[in-house]
């Protein structure tokens, strides 16, 4: 039988968690209702029938609610009624927190488990953001940085034979004239500055020491770049000759102190004759002023900085400087790079080159870091690719956290089922369930956010000597970055706890109070999916530290060419290389000193490029050049395959001999060259073929080399040291140097420690990788234990009754184990091609490199597997051996 | 029936109209809008009752609950000063209107001498 009251009673509690309907609002619909039922019985309508027409009349349920709702908020601030509610709001938002820190408690486990786990995610993002903020921070310190550039050029030597077009090869060089002529009248150019590095040895009255950042510079360094001055005046500090500015680092190392302004020092440069202290062969320097040290993400290093004693320098052809300069705000880079050409081309028409410039390209300041070939002053370089590569790898490992926090939460979901049963029953809405739910995991993103800011300030001297960096934790003083954190932890909160809210709320609280099956069963799928994308990623991770490793591995124990261990390379200024000869001489007498050899150039260090010509002048292509005594190669380890090793008898002068390395000969008639003369800036006869040696690194291919007898200026002098006592070894090497050269500085580096130098980055990168992997990887299985676990929860009465039906422990696993082993199988077919496209996109990169074979996969893939499987294995014995009458027991 | 939007258009003066003749509620209304336009306008519940808050909202209507004699428990609403200012203005706005279409439409004087 119809009842109008209990029927009105059922709509009204329909609407009870309706916010944007009043009580009041609900009483007036219910009358207008009633009025509506009462007219419509009066006109024959039975009472149930009237009672649906004025539902009916009722309209869209949906579009009602919208229509009040527009119409909520400035109701409430009329009837004055704004603050009970937002009193109302706020009480429900602590008890939320009440209840979210309640279960948090209770659940001590769980909360510590999505705490690290999206800690370690967050953490790391962050490690990587500083690095990355850290990098593109380069040379951003200079006032209107983005307007200061470096002018490179593209240049082609020109050969008298016509006909032969060498490559063209740029240059961060640029011939001075570019600058004193053709920008001096481009109004677009505000300032320039032409930058003479010099390697001079510098004395105090105390100190004399050799320095590699001594630079030629007049005053309008100080309009290109920023350099802020300690003591002394940048208008009037590089005005005269013999004025010299230098650092307060260096202050401190000549001096003693900062203010040392007056103060005098002494170089040597181009001195063939030693001298001691200061004397008409060193040049004399008065300080005018001291700048602070550069910063360590600067791409230019200035130690000194002295006049030149020149005020204009004209010259096309000289390739000594680097040019910078600072272009006007809305000058076009692109436009100024032909008319620098045009210009070029149009003054040195008839002016007789040895090389041409084909091409000039405006390089900005901020970009020399990330993207020039080159690099800056100092040497310092990175690649974009990089940062893309660490970016997303980042966001990778913040992703699998997030993922491994989702299927945690599910795998708990199931001990709530009663929790969330119980609250429907008393009334709540499934949106107040979410945002209960969410407030929890809102509250995990925040406790992650803490914890993870710890442990960036506890492990960043750590990653500091991994990323080889010196990076701080500043940034963290200013405010704006706090609001970022808050925003960030609110939305990884929100971003992570969705999916396991919107899943919790749904549960049908018959189903789960009376622990009907089906409770949870929904989304399997996407929890499926979620492992198959961790380990994907995971695999992937571990892939590329492994073949990462493999080729820098590779890179070490490659063949070079040369033996590179235990060679020790004593640099020589021009003041200590008359000394060169006796120096050998005397360390040949040491113990300890297997062999020594003076060069113009070695391996590591670019020796001179030029052109080589066969005896009636043809071209033979451009080639690199040393000058050598007898025993360069035995010193390096050098092989012969044709031909003989140069002989200490062997002529000098017109009828010298040189040998040459196989890629030199087997483009120019492989042993046919054997005995022909060859013109490379010097004439030779080519006695030998050197087997293939790496002079520069595996990212290049080898080239060919041409090792001329003869060496007048040896600048450098290479010795081979015996294995054992190598620390004494070195201490006799420098007293004997000291003996024979006491007024020139002693330094050197090891072959084998300046070859490793050069794969800094590639080290860097795979040691970060390595990290991700192991910490994905990590996630990846905590995760899969989680899945595990739920699903080994849902089936907890199937397992019990199998058990009882005589199934063993070992079928139990197999059950529960099999379908997950199928999702690292896939996971691993899906890492496969990616991380080969990926791994061969790298290895690109390197002129010598490892095959990637397949056979690799097979074993990342099964330690994957065997991972996946000790994970799901754990999970899968406690339910085997759970006792089977507790799963059956009816509620 | 009238287009969807002259019939929203048209609201606002029918409703202020009604609660100019006194105070009125919902059903009241809703009964009245239906007999004055043969139910060529029909709004539903769930959208007059929260368009006449926003008239309230506005400052055009109030409201009050009393129980009437026999009747129970409603809330009346009623015009306000500015909302028979509001009236007034829409009053004219229709009437020019309604001028302006009517002259548009009106068939031209025949030429018939006869």
């Amino acid at each position: 039988m119809f009842d109008l009251n209990k029927a009105l009673a059922t709509w009204r509690q329909s609407y009870a968690y309706e916010r944007s309907l009043l009580p009041e609002d609900l009483d007036e619909l219910e009358i207008h209702v009633r009025d509506q039922v009462h007219a419509l019985t009066r006109l024959g309508y039975s009472e149930e029938d009237a009672y649906r027409e004025a539902m009916q009349q009722m309209g869209d349920r949906s579009l009602t609610e919208s229509a009040y709702r527009h119409v909520y908020w400035p109701k409430l601030f009329r009837t004055r009624r704004l603050n009970n509610h937002l009193s109302h709001e706020l009480a429900m938002l602590f008890n939320n927190a009440r209840l979210t820190l309640r279960h948090l408690r209770k659940n001590k486990t769980y909360t510590l488990l999505n705490v690290v786990t999206l800690a370690i995610g967050i953490a790391c993002c962050g490690f990587i953001l500083l690095f990355i903020h850290d990098e593109y921070a380069f040379d951003q310190h200079h006032e209107r940085a983005e307007d200061i550039y470096r002018v490179n050029s593209e240049i082609i030597g020109l050969s008298l034979q016509r006909g032969v077009t060498p490559p063209p090869k740029p240059h961060k060089r640029t011939p001075p004239a570019v600058a004193t002529v053709l920008a001096a009248s481009m109004p677009e150019f505000e300032h320039t500055i032409l930058l003479e590095q010099d390697m001079r040895v510098v004395q105090s009255e105390t100190i004399n020491a050799f320095e590699e950042h001594f630079y030629e510079a007049g005053p309008s360094i100080f309009n290109v770049f920023t350099l802020p001055f300690v003591h002394g005046d940048p208008e009037t500090a590089l005005n005269l000759p013999g004025s010299l500015v230098l650092t307060e680092s260096m202050a401190h190392k000549y001096f003693g102190d900062v203010d040392v302004v007056g103060r005098t020092l002494y170089t040597r440069m181009n001195v063939l004759s030693v001298s001691t202290g200061a004397g008409v062969d060193s040049e004399t320097y008065t300080v005018t002023g001291v700048l602070e040290d550069m910063p360590p993400t600067s791409t230019i290093h200035f130690d000194f900085l002295v006049a030149p004693d020149y005020d204009s320098y004209e010259s096309w052809m000289d390739f000594r400087f680097v040019l910078y300069a600072r272009l006007a705000p809305d000058a076009n880079p692109d436009s100024l790079e032909a008319q620098l050409l045009a210009g070029y081309e149009e003054h040195t028409k008839d002016v007789q080159k040895f090389s041409r410039i084909t091409n000039f390209d405006i390089e900005r300041l901020t970009d020399i870091y990330l993207y020039s070939p080159w690099g800056g002053e100092n040497g310092k370089s990175s690649d974009i690719r990089y940062m893309y590569i660490f970016a997303t790898a980042a966001l990778l490992l913040l992703f699998i956290a997030c993922l491994s926090y989702i299927n945690q939460a599910l795998a708990l979901s199931l001990k709530r089922t009663r929790e969330v049963g119980i609250r429907k029953v008393v009334g709540a809405t499934r949106l107040q369930l979410v945002r209960q739910f969410l407030s929890e995991s809102i509250l995990l993103g925040i406790l992650a956010f803490g914890v993870a800011l710890g442990l960036l300030y506890a492990l960043l001297p750590a990653f500091n000597q991994i990323a080889d960096k010196a990076i701080s934790l500043d940034v963290l003083s200013e405010r704006w970055i706090w609001y970022y954190i808050g925003a960030a932890a609110l939305t990884l909160g929100i971003l992570a706890g969705s999916y396991p809210a919107l899943f919790l709320s749904r549960f049908d609280p018959i189903t789960v109070l009376i622990r009907l099956a089906g409770a949870g069963r929904s989304g399997t799928w996407f929890r499926r999916v979620l492992i198959v994308v961790q380990f994907t990623v995971a695999i992937g991770f571990v892939l590329a530290t492994v073949v990462m490793y493999q080729q820098l591995d590779y890179i070490q124990q490659k063949n070079l060419g040369f033996d590179k261990e235990q060679l020790v390379v004593v640099r020589l200024e021009t003041g200590a290389r008359p000394h060169a000869l006796p120096l050998k001489q005397e360390l040949l007498r040491q113990p300890g000193i297997l062999n020594v050899t003076r060069s113009s150039g070695i391996p590591l260090i670019a020796p001179d490029y030029d052109e080589a010509k066969s005896a009636d002048g043809e071209g033979l292509g451009y080639t690199k050049r040393v000058y050598v005594d007898h025993n360069f190669v035995d010193t390096y380890g050098m092989t012969i395959l044709h031909g003989r090793n140069i002989d200490v008898d062997d002529p000098l002068g017109r009828k010298r001999v040189s040998l040459v390395n196989e890629a030199f000969a087997q483009e120019r008639g492989g042993t046919d060259i054997l005995n022909d003369q060859i013109s490379n800036r010097v004439g030779s006869e080519v006695v030998g073929i050197v087997e293939d040696f790496h002079f520069s690194s595996l990212h290049q291919p080898i080239g060919g080399f041409n090792m001329v007898y003869g060496v007048r200026n040896p600048k450098f002098l290479t010795i081979r040291i015996a294995p054992d006592n190598i620390p004494a070894t070195i201490k006799t090497i420098q007293q004997t140097y000291q003996q024979v050269i006491p007024d020139e500085p002693f330094s050197f580096f090891f072959v084998d420690e300046r070859i490793d130098a050069q794969y800094r980055n590639d080290q860097r990168i795979a040691d970060i990788l390595g990290l991700f992997a192991l910490l994905t990887l990590g996630l990846a299985s905590m995760s899969l234990i989680a899945v595990v676990a739920f699903s080994s929860a849902q089936r907890v009465k199937e397992i019990g009754i199998r058990k009882v039906l005589g199934a063993s422990a070992t079928s139990i696993i197999m059950l529960l184990s099999r379908s997950f082993v199928g999702l690292i199988l896939l996971a691993l077919l899906c890492a496969l091609p990616l991380g080969f496209v990926g791994l061969d996109w790298w290895l690109q990169d390197f002129a010598y490199r490892v095959t990637i074979p397949w056979e690799f996969f097979g074993t990342i893939g099964g330690g994957a597997l065997l991972l996946a499987v000790l994970a799901v294995s754990f999970q899968a014995l406690r339910a085997a051996i759970a006792n089977p009458i507790d799963a059956i027991r009816a509620e | 029936m009238f287009p969807k939007a002259l019939a929203n258009a048209s609201l606002r003066p029918m409703v202020l109209s009604i609660l100019a003749d006194g105070e009125s509620y919902g059903y009241e209304i809703i009964n009245r809008i239906h007999q004055l336009t043969g139910g060529d306008v029909q709004w539903t519940t769930g959208t007059l009752y929260p368009f006449l808050h926003s008239l309230e909202n506005a400052g055009l209507v109030t409201s009050r609950w009393h129980a009437g004699e026999n009747a129970p428990r409603r809330k009346y609403y009623s015009l306000t000063e500015k909302g028979a200012e509001m009236l007034a203005r829409e009053q004219a706005s229709w009437r020019k209107l309604n001028g302006i279409l009517s002259t548009m439409w009106e068939p031209p004087l025949s030429t018939d001498p006869s």
